[in-house]
């Protein structure tokens, strides 16, 4: 019995005009997304490769520890091309540094690039989804009896040796098997294109993150015909039926996303990134003074003078041509001053987390709000299965967090900051004492240094000084012909992609609840329509 | 005969549900939207007590606009603090710093509300004004009395649109009454001229929906296939279209990126120094120079974006909904002609900053002139571009009703 009712339902929706606007709705707006994000996907892979290689070059062209600053460059993630999440918010690149520990990405972000661009909505395979399928429940499910009651064959049904719940599953069954060819159709079609574009390959693993998006389509699905089969069986006619139907989809789907988001970005406040700068600046000028004192009481003079050197940010500190004493002066600092740098990193996260903190804070408020609609548990879940959600950044940025332990470890393993490495290429056994350097530069003219100074402090113009010195060229005075580091041993950030169900624990229960809204709605549906006047 | 069939028209919908519901979701939804924008607004104004500049700095900072309670626009970004220097305009972060981590949603502003639930609501007032009588039997009864048919049309759309026209504007009045009691938000006369006329452009809105649903109306026998293929040309009118056209002139025109733009910035500079340091010319005509080249850079670039955001909406206004919303935004002071020109001017004042810094150098910070925008007057902005915004969107409602009066004249009434 229950067979022919569903053969009956599914053919008469088949025949009927919704199915084929359906349809064709699904065949231009899945293909037209999933081509716009694929093609934005390749920009963003085409950008990456140009950030990691200038990253890459940067690493590996230096020639003293103190300027090894690696960046960490995000590959694209291949899935944002069905739900792009986050991805057009957050940057890509990330400076690991000693004194700082990373807090949010840099890099291009469709946010910060151009206030009008962005303001246009991006629609991604999620959201058309979110849209679209919620529709297309309604639209099959608004009229389950109600068309049957106008028609009058719902009272020539019942009049068989039929039980209501009988008549209820084969009704619901006949919806879901006209719905399932156009869900099946959707995703078969993105994946056709995502397996014709040359950059996009997904991976084993990420096949089944999309045949979960498509298990959780259908539990969404389900949520809205059980809504539609409900209103159904509450309303006398198709009319009034649809009507409200239509009102609970623009409400679900619309406005109170939209609205949850506002709120929460209104009620929760985030803290202030100019107060975090201040506090930042204060604590960098602690450690300035505790590095000063540092300093005094070992005797160490505040300023510095090398032949050849450049000083960058971080404690950064590259010397050329210096005499043994230069080098052991610069060493002496960064023994002091670079464990201080590294420790003083602790104490600025405690400040950075805190803003983070709120940040992700305000960001949770608004996904709890928003989950008062099924189509805000849709897009939460859906980010989180195509990995863009915000659990996953915050993730990655702990990752990028421990990555910079581990460099840092790595450095502090090799005993680098009382090694001569950190600041010089040059071979400590050939350091020269003052007078030597003097000697040798001069082509032999003044024996010692302060044979030299006497004579400079006869001059008067100051550039005499200069050409004396540079009489001879000394190896090692520049850069020049100094091999760079050997950093094949210096830890690489690796992102691990995880297993296929790593990083969904929370949507387990955001997904719980759609299935509990779901079978809710349906015991719903059940007492309205057994008590369903049917003539 | 018309004003029969109206006040049938308003009975019978004051006697629906249908009414009730609608006049419940728009005070909701109108208050929600009001209170949201309304404290937002009032953060906005309080960040922008704390950076406005003090007298003699020169930053340009422009006040919120109270219009963009209804229609936000582009207010924060005209909102942001730009100040000038030697090398240029440095645009500092919003007034309100921003949540990076923040999933991007529209902001649902009155104007977001209309354009969405309203129009949809108008659409629900006219689905089923002739398919609902033809199938109650009604119809043809009315059509037996000596009422012409384009008589019972016009009744109906006058009698639908009092009634939905009319309690939405008693709950946005109450809204813009009760805002009104906060302190904080003031409303000069030209503003509240502007919201007036915003108002009066959510009626023309209105009614070109409800055209629209008429129109199928007749076209179809049954009230609900008339409802189906409605909301098919909601979606495609509200969200499709209005989106289409700037995927289609990003592929069209191209702009550079922001970072390209900076970069090029910062290579003149360095340019201009090195020129000085190796002694060619004096520091007031280098200074000039970067801000001569830095005015060309950022002209070229508005030059190619003005041509993009033409673009754009000229294709967005296929969709009357654009129009509304260009026009709406645009009579607010949030638009993106507001925007321009309000760029412009911060350039002008920064050229005028620097005039005045190489033509007497020294001290004399105390009298740099403020920075004051005043908004472009009404009349301009009507004549670049609202005016014809709103008439494109008065002559489609006036298209639908004349279609659907053919429509009408030619249906089976039985």
């Amino acid at each position: 019995m229950i067979a022919t009712l569903v053969k009956k339902d599914f053919l008469t929706n088949l025949v009927s005009p919704r199915f084929t606007i359906g349809f064709v709705l699904c065949l231009v707006l899945i293909p037209f997304s999933i081509l716009i994000n694929i093609s934005s996907f390749q920009d963003r892979a085409a950008q990456y490769r140009l950030d990691r290689d200038a990253a890459e070059k940067a690493a590996t062209e230096v020639r003293v520890y103190s300027a090894l600053r690696p960046e960490v460059v995000l590959p694209p993630e291949p899935l944002s091309v069905f739900g792009k999440g986050l991805a057009d918010q957050v940057g890509n690149r990330v400076k690991v540094w000693l004194g700082d520990k990373p807090l949010l990405a840099a890099g291009k972000t469709a946010a910060g690039d151009n206030p009008f661009l962005a303001s246009f909505f991006s629609v991604d395979f999620v959201d058309i989804a979110a849209i679209v399928f919620s529709l297309l429940a309604l639209i099959f499910s608004y009229d389950a009896f109600t068309r049957e009651k106008e028609d009058g064959t719902l009272k020539l049904q019942m009049a068989n040796s039929l039980s209501r719940s009988t008549a209820l599953a084969g009704k619901l069954l006949g919806i879901f098997l006209t719905l399932l060819p156009i869900l099946v159709f959707s995703f078969l079609l993105s994946g056709v294109l995502v397996l014709l574009s040359r950059d996009v390959a997904f991976s084993t693993g990420e096949w089944g993150r999309i045949a979960l998006l498509f298990a959780l389509s259908l539990v969404y699905l389900a949520v809205f015909v059980f809504i539609g089969v409900l209103v159904s069986a509450r309303s006398k006619s198709s009319v009034t039926s649809l009507v409200v139907c239509l009102f609970l989809w623009v409400l679900l789907v619309f406005i109170v996303p939209v609205v949850a988001a506002n709120f929460a970005e209104g009620f929760v406040g985030i803290a202030s990134r100019d107060n975090l700068d201040r506090v930042l600046k204060d604590i960098d000028k602690e450690r300035q003074e505790e590095i000063r004192r540092a300093f005094t009481a070992q005797g160490i003079p505040d300023g510095w003078s090398c032949w050849w050197c450049s000083s960058g940010d971080d404690g950064a500190m590259e010397v050329y041509g210096g005499s043994r004493s230069d080098y052991e002066g610069f060493r002496r600092r960064a023994v002091i001053s670079e464990p201080i740098r590294v420790a003083y990193a602790d104490r600025r996260w405690a400040s950075q987390k805190s803003y983070v903190d709120s940040l992700y804070r305000q960001a949770d408020a608004a996904g709890a709000l928003s989950l008062l609609s099924p189509a805000g548990a849709f897009r939460a879940v859906a980010a989180a299965v195509c990995r863009t959600d915000l659990a996953s950044h915050a993730r990655r940025m702990d990752r990028i967090r421990q990555y910079r332990e581990s460099f840092v470890r790595w450095l502090q393993a090799k005993d680098i900051f009382r090694s001569f490495a950190w600041l010089t290429p040059t071979d400590p056994a050939t350091f020269m004492t003052e007078d030597q350097l003097v000697e040798k530069r001069t082509g032999g003219e003044f024996k010692t240094e302060a044979a030299f100074e006497t004579w400079a402090s006869q001059q008067k113009d100051r550039r005499a000084w200069w050409s004396k010195l540079n009489a001879v060229k000394v190896a090692g005075d520049s850069p020049e012909g100094f091999p760079f580091l050997d950093i094949s041993d210096m830890p690489r950030f690796q992102d691990q992609a995880g297993g296929l169900l790593s990083g969904l624990e929370s949507s387990v229960l955001k997904t719980g609840l759609l299935v509990v809204a779901a079978v809710f709605l349906f015991a719903l549906g059940y007492v309205a329509f057994i008590r369903y006047d049917v003539r | 005969m018309i004003g029969t069939i109206a006040r049938k028209e308003i009975l019978a919908n004051l006697l629906g549900y249908k009414f009730y519901v609608v006049v419940l979701l728009a005070a909701v939804l109108v208050g929600t939207s009001l209170f949201i924008m309304a404290r937002d607004y009032r953060d906005r104004l309080d960040d922008y007590g704390l950076i406005r500049p003090k007298p003699g700095e020169p930053i340009a900072v422009n006040p919120p606009n109270p219009l963009a309670i209804f229609a936000k626009g582009l207010d924060e970004s005209m909102a942001r603090s730009f100040e000038v220097g030697p090398t240029g305009i440095t645009v500092r972060a919003g007034q309100k710093s921003a949540n990076a981590v923040f999933a991007f949603f529209p902001t649902p502003d009155f104007l977001y509300i209309v354009r969405v639930v309203l129009s949809l609501v108008a659409l629900l007032f006219g689905f089923d004004q002739v398919s609902r009588e033809r199938e109650g039997g009604t119809l043809r009864l009315m059509l037996a009395n000596p009422a012409s048919r384009g008589a019972v049309l016009a009744g109906k759309w006058l009698g639908n649109f009092v009634s939905l026209a009319v309690p939405f504007m008693l709950v946005s009045a109450l809204g813009i009454a009760v805002l009104s009691l906060d302190p904080a938000i003031r409303f000069s006369a030209d503003q509240a001229l502007r919201l007036a006329l915003i108002l009066s452009l959510t009626l023309v809105y209105i009614a070109f929906f409800l055209s629209l649903g008429i129109l199928v109306s007749a076209l179809t026998r049954r009230a609900s296939s008339s409802l189906v293929i409605l909301l098919f040309a909601w979606a495609l009118l509200v969200f499709v279209l209005p989106n289409l056209g700037t995927l289609a002139a990003r592929q069209l025109v191209d702009v550079p990126s922001v970072r390209a733009l900076s970069e090029k910035r910062q290579q003149v500079w360095t340019r201009e120094v090195l020129l000085r340091i190796r002694g060619e010319g004096d520091w007031p005509s280098h200074i000039k120079a970067i801000s001569a080249e830095n005015d060309a850079l950022e002209a070229d670039y508005r030059v190619k974006f003005d041509r993009l955001v033409a673009l754009s909406k000229n294709i967005n206004r296929v969709s009357p909904v654009a129009s509304f919303v260009y026009a709406a935004t645009e009579i607010a002071g949030t638009g993106i002609g507001e925007e321009g020109a309000f760029k412009r001017e911060v350039v002008r004042y920064k050229d005028g900053l620097i005039d005045r810094t190489l033509a007497s150098p020294g001290p004399g910070a105390a009298d740099t002139p403020a920075f004051r925008y005043a908004y472009r007057p009404l009349g301009d902005v009507l004549a670049s571009g609202a005016l014809f915004d709103i008439a494109w969107l008065a002559a489609g409602g006036i298209l639908f009703f004349a279609l659907s009066y053919l429509a009408f004249i030619r249906y089976d009434v039985r």
